[in-house]
């Protein structure tokens, strides 16, 4: 300790009180015995305040123009009327709600799939629901677009949004596949094969279909968690909506 | 401080004299704190005017058992910040921008007087600071201007504390790295 003097990273440490205590007290019984470090952190000390009066004396000195009043921000605080109020809540929760009801559309797509297995076409079996879902999960992805994520207030909407839609998008996938697997079996038939060849087929269908669902859905959900709240992570969720839907469709658009 | 919370419940009560008084009581903070991290009067004054009307306009969340009011507001105006430098890194480039956001704070219209009184190293200072991560520039600004804590720090640009600290520690290391050994002597020879 008393051959190996302080390195600036402990001296700045030791100055803005970002060291734990057993480090500083290390340091104080250094400083004791070491008048180079004692200089040191002197002249340290003594640079650091320059900068910051310096800093201060700059920010202190910048002043707003006359643009910058209350009057031009007076027009925007008429939000306040209770109407207007009413609204301006209602659009902030439109995601929300957006999310909301499409989740209960996918969850009522799925159990009515499951449930009501007596359409000819399979792919039909899956009725309007999940496609009605799906595009109002795209809605809600695409209004979250331009919202602020740092501001407290939105936090909790925001996060509730990201959840629904990424469970949304969860569903939507498992219905994908089964409509993958019924294209197959149909592609299938239509081009010559037979119905017992279209077993095989259809399973292969489902296993790449699978795959994929599992790395888009442990993927996406890591890149979500990570980039909650920001544009690219409801980019993503738009992408991804917007090519479930189209898979959704791809039944009616063929058939 | 009292006076304040008086303040913002007359406003949540629908008086806007007080939003008008709240206004004018946090203006030149907030257009402050929005220079000192953004470098330039025009980019501040649309940050602080967005900070200051929404929260003014999102006053009923306010919650002052959680924070304190200015705490609240630096951490929208941090973000409308951060916005503006978002727009202006995805904005094509253009020259005159360009010159602008490379103006230093004292160019507008100098008279003879006030270039005399602005010295050198602080133009350096400035400069340096201005050069910094956007992250380490808030942690610093917040420190230094502001004499906030690191619990507030960290509450005002969201992160963990100890990351605040770092922040801070790195932001100063960062910056006895750009200023050159000359500008520090001249520092601490002015100093001395």
């Amino acid at each position: 300790m008393k051959t190996n003097h302080l390195d600036l990273d402990s001296l700045t440490g030791y100055i803005y009180y970002t060291l734990d205590d057993a480090t500083r007290e290390g340091i104080d019984v250094h400083l004791l015995n070491c008048p180079t470090c004692r200089g040191r952190l002197t002249e340290q000390e003594l640079k650091q305040r320059k900068i910051s009066e310096e800093l201060n004396a700059v920010i202190r000195q910048a002043t707003p123009s006359n643009r910058m009043s209350f009057a031009a921000i007076s027009n925007r605080l008429q939000i306040r009327h209770p109407f207007r109020l009413f609204w301006g809540r209602l659009v902030l929760s439109t995601p929300l709600a957006l999310a909301g009801v499409g989740l209960l559309l996918a969850v009522l797509g799925l159990w009515q799939f499951l449930e009501v297995r007596t359409l000819s076409t399979p792919s039909q079996q899956l009725g309007t629901f999940p496609t009605l879902a799906c595009f109002l999960f795209m809605l809600a992805s695409v209004e979250e677009f331009d919202k602020t994520f740092s501001i407290r207030s939105r936090f909790i909407i925001t996060i509730l949004v990201a959840g629904i839609l990424w469970l949304g998008s969860v569903f939507i996938g498992l219905l994908n596949i089964i409509v993958i697997r019924d294209l197959a079996i149909l592609a299938t038939v239509a081009f010559g094969g037979k119905a017992v060849e279209a077993g095989p087929v259809a399973i292969l269908a489902v296993m790449v279909a699978a795959m994929f669902y599992i790395g888009v859905v442990i993927g996406g959900a890591e890149y979500h968690y990570r980039n909650v709240g920001q544009p690219n992570s409801w980019k993503l969720f738009s992408i991804t909506l917007l090519v479930q839907l189209f898979i959704l469709i791809l039944p009616y658009l063929i058939l | 401080m009292a006076n304040l919370e008086v303040l913002i419940e007359r406003w949540r009560a629908g008086d806007e004299r007080a939003a008008e008084a709240i206004y004018n009581l946090h203006r030149d903070r907030t257009f402050r704190l929005a220079f000192a991290l953004l470098g330039n009067t025009e980019d501040a004054e649309e940050a602080a005017q967005d900070a200051l009307a929404y929260a003014l306009l999102n006053i009923v969340h306010f919650d002052e058992k959680r924070s304190q009011f200015t705490t609240w507001l630096y951490m929208i105006t941090v973000s409308r910040s951060r916005d503006v430098l978002r727009k202006r890194r995805v904005s094509s480039f253009s020259l005159t921008e360009w010159l602008r956001s490379h103006r230093s704070p004292f160019d507008p219209h100098p008279g003879p007087e006030q270039k005399a009184e602005i010295s050198e190293m602080r133009h350096t200072i400035w400069d340096a600071v201005q050069s910094l991560n956007p992250m380490l520039r808030e942690a610093i600004v917040l420190r230094h201007w502001g004499g906030h804590t690191y619990q507030e720090i960290a509450e005002i640009v969201g992160c963990p504390m100890k990351t605040a600290q770092s922040r801070v520690r790195l932001a100063h290391q960062k910056l006895a790295q750009t200023l050159s050994e000359t500008d520090l002597q001249q520092i601490a020879e002015e100093t001395l």
